[in-house]
């Protein structure tokens, strides 16, 4: 996805049609007095799930003595 | 940069007897301050993991588990999928789901991470394909 520039009136008044192009991977460089001051991007969604992942509690970890290798080939055959 | 992450490479993050776990959290701890990787996950992995987790955790809680997976850029095996990963199956020399992940990979153009040797033998072929710990020291480290 191209990175844009963007101005903070165009920010204001296109504010639902950035979200939404925010969304699907955009990234804009807001520019304010001519200048660039920052750069909009999209939260990476894959930031979010190992985020969630690194914070799993004990109750979704667990001690086998086969190696995770061995417990997939298990179930995948 | 986008990667597959292998079902075996959540389980050994899981199990923690693992002899490998260590090495799969660093690797996950770094892959959270690279914001340049998208993790790409077939829904075959999902399923895998909860296999194991049912089978490993008593009143395992799947809804908890699918919070995380549905963060990730899913792909689901759809019929329109399936056409396009038949033809890598008659060349692909492992099981169904192994040829499916290799498939996958190549298909969305993915580095495939996985701690299993005979799948990472045969993908070679294929694709990129790293261990958690090389993709850690050569790619996200270097």
């Amino acid at each position: 996805m191209q990175l844009q520039t963007i101005s903070v009136k165009e920010l204001r008044n296109n504010m639902p049609k950035i979200i939404k192009a925010l969304q699907k991977g955009a990234n804009y460089t807001l520019i304010y007095r001519s200048k660039p001051v920052a750069k909009i991007e999209p939260v990476s969604s894959s930031y979010e799930g190992l985020k969630k992942l690194l914070e799993l509690g004990p109750s979704f970890h667990f001690r086998s003595k086969k190696s995770s290798v061995e417990l997939v080939r298990e179930v995948r055959g | 940069m986008k990667i597959l992450l292998d079902s075996s490479v959540f389980i050994s993050f899981l199990n923690d007897a693992d002899i490998l776990h260590n090495k799969t959290t660093a690797l996950f701890r770094t892959l959270l301050q690279d914001k340049e990787v998208i993790v790409i996950t077939p829904v075959l992995v999902f399923l895998e993991v909860a296999h194991i987790l049912h089978k490993q955790i008593n009143d395992f809680d799947e809804a908890s588990v699918l919070t995380i997976f549905e963060k990730y850029e899913k792909i689901d095996l759809t019929f329109s999928l399936a056409l396009e990963i038949i033809p890598f199956l008659k060349k692909i020399n492992l099981k169904t789901s192994d040829a499916i992940f290799i498939a996958v990979a190549k298909l969305t153009k993915a580095t495939l991470i996985t701690w299993d040797k005979k799948l990472e033998k045969e993908a070679k072929k294929f694709i990129d394909v790293q261990t958690p710990k090389t993709f850690l020291t050569t790619t996200l480290l270097e």
